[in-house]
């Protein structure tokens, strides 16, 4: 065994510290000593934040500590709807869609555009898998008060239209559906529920709305920003909504069956990653991450998370400490937590309708 | 040669330190300069021996490591100046000088410059087959053939979120 095998895991760190996507796949494999210390390392477990730089055309990714910078030509005029299992949905100004994974270059276009107008696209099992569906959810501001919901099947060319009247305007919110129970549920703006049956076609209890979900109605208007996600081994599903201007912090669990938030102080050991296109919750790997949540928002170069123990947005470095997520901060509203998506298969299917040809 | 023991040398230079390389070579360094390294800093604390042998640092990779104390000792200099030095002195730099560097700033605890070779070593390794690193950094491939599929086949980066979504 020569000596270079025995680098210190400091050291080992230092350098996984600067190398990203598949020179980390690489990393593991050189020897058992260097895949124990990529096992155990922070980046191992920290989500990215992916957002990007406009005025450098690259795709900035912070892990952990650390930033790394990437190009992808073919993310030019596209905007990320939608993130899972390491892959985004994305969507181009022609409204065409198309999957992209980062972590391994590998994209796959979607037949057909979508129709116009779609607050919400979302999927929720990897596209390579034949489980997988594209749902967009529409609700117009002005005129009919109607949900529109259109779904597309791993290997269809085509969308299913659903049009749904109801009597009370529903805006659906732009934090991303969850898929729970089998059921797809989503937000409107003033933190309703409504659920969506995405198996049963023709049946009258496909879609439900249940208003009224928050206690005290009248804090519904002053939310400002949603977020909906399940935390992993938890049976509930949770939302946080930010209210007012300075962007209070208010986690909920959803009771079922009675469809009502109930407030949340406290997430224990679980830390959240939130953004508008993804969010999610995970039990904290380190002992320090525990009862945070995690925003696409930074302050310097470090990004700001809330801590539910001290009720205050807090910076890395400390430098920030505030009960009001300020001006001082930069938000970045496009951007989205990823986690890294498992090696592809050679022999992976990158069509999503085999029968018709994408291009 | 200058030897501890002869007291005119010692208090005109009081400030200074002889560090020898193992291939013999000496180098006299500023106190100020030697003590940014812990790993000598504890060494000058714990006697009073002026002179210090470095058994595993060769004379070239010790020239490097003192060039670097010296600058960052100099107190005329701005950290704005360091900081390009910094960059000046990992650049162009063959992987095999960086190797030997990050060891022997390992061992005398420079963590500054271990730091920032170790990063330098890490651009180099970027988009390099797993081969290359093996063979750069003389490491024996450790795993058996069907633990390796597996590691390949497996992706220890890739996070199992599946259980967020389908239930």
């Amino acid at each position: 065994m020569s000596k270079w095998a025995d680098l210190p895991g400091d050291l080992l760190n230092v350098i996984l510290s600067k190398i990203f996507g598949k020179d980390r796949h690489t990393f593991s494999l050189v020897c058992r000593f260097w895949n124990a210390v990529a096992a155990t390392s922070p980046y191992r477990y920290s989500p990215c934040l992916m957002y990007y730089l406009r005025s450098k055309h690259m795709w900035k990714f912070y892990q952990y500590n650390s930033f790394f910078c990437l190009s992808f030509p073919e993310l030019e005029n596209a905007e990320i709807r939608c993130s899972k299992h390491g892959w985004l949905l994305m969507s181009r100004y022609d409204n065409s869609l198309f999957f992209f994974d980062p972590f391994n270059n590998r994209k796959i276009e979607l037949p057909c555009k979508h129709p116009l107008g779609y607050t919400t696209i979302c999927f929720f099992h990897p596209p390579t898998s034949p489980d997988c569906v594209v749902v967009g959810i529409a609700t117009p501001y002005f005129g009919e008060v109607v949900v529109k919901i259109v779904v597309l099947r791993h290997g269809e060319n085509k969308w299913e239209v659903n049009k749904y009247r109801h009597g009370k305007r529903f805006l659906v919110s732009r934090g991303a559906p969850v898929l729970h129970r089998g059921l797809l549920y989503f937000l409107d703006v003033k933190g309703n529920i409504a659920t969506f049956d995405m198996s049963k076609r023709d049946c009258k209890l496909r879609f439900v709305i249940k208003f009224r979900c928050l206690r005290r109605r009248r804090i519904g208007s002053k939310i400002k920003e949603h977020f909906l996600f399940k935390i992993k081994g938890e049976e509930n599903l949770f939302a946080v909504f930010l209210m007012h201007e300075e962007r209070k912090v208010n986690m909920f669990k959803l009771l079922e069956p009675e469809m009502k938030w109930e407030l949340v102080e406290d997430i224990g050991d679980k830390v959240l990653y939130l953004s508008h296109v993804s969010s999610f919750g995970d039990t904290a790997y380190l002992k320090n991450m525990e009862n945070r949540i995690y925003f696409p928002r930074f302050h310097g170069d470090t990004v700001v998370y809330y801590s539910l123990s001290s009720g205050k947005y807090q910076s890395l470095d400390q430098n920030y400490n505030s009960s009001n997520n300020s001006c001082l901060l930069k938000r970045w509203d496009s951007a989205v937590w990823i986690t890294p998506a498992p090696t592809p298969d050679l022999f992976t299917d990158l069509i999503w309708c085999p029968e018709v040809d994408p291009a | 040669m200058v030897t501890t023991d002869e007291k005119g040398p010692l208090t005109a230079k009081k400030k200074s330190v002889i560090i020898r390389s193992c291939d013999g070579d000496e180098f006299l360094v500023s106190e100020s300069a030697a003590v940014l390294s812990t790993s000598l800093k504890k060494i000058l604390e714990e006697k009073e021996d002026r002179l210090i042998h470095l058994s595993d640092i060769d004379n070239k990779t010790l020239a490097m490591v003192i060039a670097y104390l010296s600058t960052h000792a100099d107190d005329g200099l701005s950290d704005d100046l360091k900081r390009s030095f910094d960059q000046e002195f990992v650049s162009g730099k063959e992987f095999d000088v960086l190797k030997y560097l990050v060891l022997a700033t390992d061992t005398l605890q420079v963590t500054c410059l271990c730091y920032t070779v170790a990063k330098k070593m890490a651009d180099i390794m970027k988009n390099k087959l797993v081969e290359w690193v093996r063979r750069e950094f003389d490491i024996q491939n450790d795993y058996t053939p069907e633990a390796e599929a597996e590691i390949r086949r497996l992706d220890a980066w890739a996070w199992d979120d599946r259980q967020l979504e389908d239930d």
